[in-house]
């Protein structure tokens, strides 16, 4: 199991928001972070989202809940925003296999609009560590 | 079973919040607005640490209300 590095490749870190305007103010005009991406709505995730390039090929995901997304708003609420890590994959079923083997437990499977609509899937560790895989 | 769903529930209350949680067999996860893809994963696994068992991943997908989960729990129990 421990080849799996090789297999991922970090794209970004998920960073929660209640509003996505106030957070570009201080990451793109603040901190000089590069806005790589128009804002993003994810219906099937109920999130609006936004990357910003923190170093070469290391993005900032902005999430900002939409409607009621009572699971996203109670993270936020705990007051831990940098709440998920997402890494490219090339074979997005194998790693969601392996990882599931490994004890790992999957939350959901979706299309991303973020990703030009490529598989993603998110996944809890076993210390309930919340990891999204994206078909690269 | 209803000692089960009381053990189900008091873990339900705890890990979303919600006093008024109040399960019975054939609740679903359309019935509590808290109960998300999320929160499903955290409810597995404050339930696999309660009663010290481990589910697989189809045992986790197969289960469409709390009778299926609490007839899982048994069994598990019963091969302990």
């Amino acid at each position: 199991m421990g080849d799996l590095q090789e297999s991922l490749r970090l794209h970004h870190i998920g960073c929660l928001t209640e509003n996505m305007e106030e957070s570009l103010n201080t990451y793109v005009d603040i901190l000089g972070f590069k806005k790589t991406s128009d804002i993003v709505a994810i219906a099937d995730q109920q999130v609006k989202v936004c990357f910003l390039e923190t170093a070469p090929g290391v993005f900032l995901e902005l999430v900002e809940p939409q409607g009621e997304n009572i699971a996203l708003r109670k993270i936020l609420k705990s007051k831990n925003p940098y709440y998920h890590t997402g890494y490219l994959v090339k074979d997005l079923p194998g790693m969601v296999s392996r990882l599931q083997e490994a004890g790992f437990y999957l939350v959901n499977r979706f299309i991303s609009e973020a990703f030009d609509n490529k598989e993603c899937a998110f996944l809890y560790t076993r210390e309930m560590h919340l990891i999204e895989l994206i078909e690269s | 079973m209803q000692d089960l769903i009381k053990q189900l529930n008091e873990i339900f209350i705890d890990v979303l919040d919600n006093n008024a949680i109040s399960l019975t067999e054939t609740t679903t996860a359309t019935d509590i607005a808290e109960w998300d893809s999320l929160s499903h994963i955290q409810l597995v696994v404050a339930i696999e640490k309660h009663f010290h068992i481990r589910f697989t991943a189809s045992e986790i997908q197969s289960w469409k209300n709390i009778g299926d989960m609490c007839r899982s729990i048994d069994t598990k129990l019963k091969a302990k």
